[in-house]
């Protein structure tokens, strides 16, 4: 897949493609992966469909238990209903019982016990693209339009034209340094999320390409292009198989830390 | 650069308890080391740090848990030294010198209910029970042999680190009340912290809980504040923080100059326990 010459879709909507990647820690097995994004696999379709286009990847928290599916939770919400900073707030304490109610009702050792107690977090990005192009192809801006919402250090980048145009909701690698704010399934400790939770919109069209990572190789995305490089050409146009190897690589000589990596890459033609 | 290596399964880390278990352990706890405890003051020393090791084995096990079990990241041992030197961990475990943190969990001689407090998210407070897992008992009995239990120590970890040379060098963690009754331990303190993994040298750590009453001291750079000679001998025996842990102290709001070092003084327990916490804290845990 590659982002290509735009292309006007036969009804007049930009078309979209998707395509997950995902990386786990180098020592870990893969269904130990902590990190989720929406939709999981290989999608395509048009922005004026009728559920619109969602796509948002969430990193569990490595530090609590069963953050894994917690952050899959959340990448299938918004996929499922669209989650922008008044729902995901509104919406958390249903949605923290209902991961409490699929990890709980079951004997368990204290420990297990213990650490369901304190919750699970995870760091979250949504987008969603919405209205139909004013124009066909050629990409005029138009109606097109995307939202983002994030908290934490999830990520999202645009890229049209072989340059970055938005990073959002962090800007400089140096921001991945402090304790990023966290979504957590506990009311309690989502007490003060609100004031974390940023938004963002812009224009887009087609030819724009979004990619949409967790934060270990959001921290290289920015670093590198902090160094004037243009790290989205080793994205754009990598199978699995390469971007694992690529992964690989870039952890030994260590330009990326080992963590889960979830790479969303969402083409527009 | 040093002390960096990721503490994995594969390359887990270790941590060593040395808990002095002498006839003076049972006198009681200065004030302020009970501070937090129903009857500050009339505590003895040896449950105070029993309550604490118990405290910091529970929070260990809690850190390696995930969905699938516990995480084996760490080894773990307590060797008691007292009428004799030795393991101390009780129940399942007796006997056993260094324990996979999974066999830890699985294994506390006992499993005691508390309840406590806590917010419930719309403002109030509700009662929880919690579960504190029991795996090591106070003992207060005999001398304090603290050549042997370091000689022990030597022994355990030297073979350690040449299974792992990969691994986050171990950290050993020395309680007591600070007077050794078999001759000056300096010697074989040097040669623990001069075995090492590829990662760096052993880190040694001292929480010395006093019989006198005086001001306490935490991870000091010099020894000119400490109060008496045995308080100087063993800062003098304990490691200086590595960057990261010395981040982490200032972090939890301490004072740590550079060349601070992994040394408490008549601490109150909530200031032990956020040492063992400091002193334990992964820096880097896949």
């Amino acid at each position: 897949m590659s982002a290509g010459p735009p292309e006007a879709p036969a009804d007049g909507a930009v078309r979209w493609a998707a395509q997950p990647y995902r990386v786990q820690k180098a020592g870990n097995a893969p269904e130990e992966m902590e990190d989720a994004c929406y939709p999981s696999r290989a999608a395509s379709g048009a922005t004026d469909s009728a559920a619109g286009a969602r796509f948002a990847v969430a990193d569990g928290a490595t530090e609590a238990s069963f953050s894994g599916l917690w952050a899959s939770t959340l990448v299938r919400l918004h996929g499922r209903v669209g989650l922008a900073a008044e729902t995901l707030l509104e919406g958390l304490p249903r949605w923290g019982r209902y991961w409490r109610r699929r990890v709980g009702g079951r004997a368990l050792p204290w420990y297990a016990e213990e650490k369901l107690r304190s919750g699970a977090f995870a760091a979250f990005a949504g987008l969603r693209l919405c209205g139909a192009p004013a124009g066909a192809a050629g990409g005029s801006e138009g109606g097109l339009r995307w939202e983002a919402v994030a908290a934490g250090d999830s990520c999202l980048f645009q890229v049209r034209d072989d340059a970055l145009v938005v990073a959002f909701p962090l800007d400089s690698a140096a921001a991945f340094g402090s304790r990023p704010a966290l979504i957590s399934t506990e009311p309690a400790a989502n007490a003060g999320l609100a004031a974390h939770v940023r938004r963002a919109d812009g224009g887009c069209r087609a030819g724009d390409t979004f990619y949409l990572m967790t934060d270990a190789l959001a921290a290289w995305f920015l670093g590198a292009v902090e160094r004037g490089e243009r790290p989205w050409q080793v994205l754009e146009r990598a199978t699995q198989s390469a971007f694992g190897a690529w992964v690989d690589a870039a952890r030994r000589e260590r330009h990326l830390r080992n963590d889960d990596v979830v790479l969303l890459r969402v083409v527009l033609r | 650069m040093a002390y960096s290596a990721e503490i994995s399964r594969t390359n887990p880390s270790c941590f060593l308890f040395l808990i002095d278990q002498s006839g003076s352990m049972q006198d009681p706890a200065p004030p302020a080391m009970g501070a937090d405890a129903p009857a500050a003051g009339t505590r003895a020393k040896a449950q105070s740090v029993a309550d604490a090791v118990n405290r910091l084995l529970q929070n260990l096990v809690i850190k390696c848990a995930k969905s699938e079990g516990v995480r084996d990241y760490y080894q773990v041992g307590v060797i008691g030294y007292g009428a004799g030197v030795g393991p101390a961990l009780g129940g399942p475990l007796a006997g056993r010198d260094l324990v996979p943190i999974s066999e830890i969990a699985d294994s506390p001689a006992r499993v005691e209910e508390r309840t406590r407090k806590v917010e419930d998210g719309a403002g109030g407070l509700v009662d929880q029970t919690v579960k504190l897992p029991i795996w090591f008992d106070p003992v207060a009995n005999g001398g304090t042999p603290m050549c042997q239990a370091m000689r022990q120590a030597e022994t355990l970890l030297g073979g350690w680190v040449q299974e792992h040379n990969l691994s986050f060098p171990p950290i050993v963690i020395n309680i007591t009340d600070g007077e050794s009754t078999d001759g000056d331990p300096t010697e074989i303190a040097e040669r623990i912290k001069a075995l090492r993994t590829s990662d760096g040298a052993c880190l040694l750590f001292t929480l010395h809980i006093s019989s006198q009453s005086a001001a306490p001291v935490q991870f000091p750079a010099a020894e000119a504040t400490l109060p008496d000679q045995y308080a100087r001998l063993l800062f003098g025996l304990s490691s200086e923080l590595p960057d990261f842990m010395l981040s982490f102290a200032r972090d939890e709001g301490f004072a740590a100059a550079p060349g601070a070092r992994g040394f408490v003084f008549n601490s109150d327990m909530v200031t032990v326990i956020r040492f063992l916490d400091i002193g334990t804290r992964p820096s880097n845990l896949r």
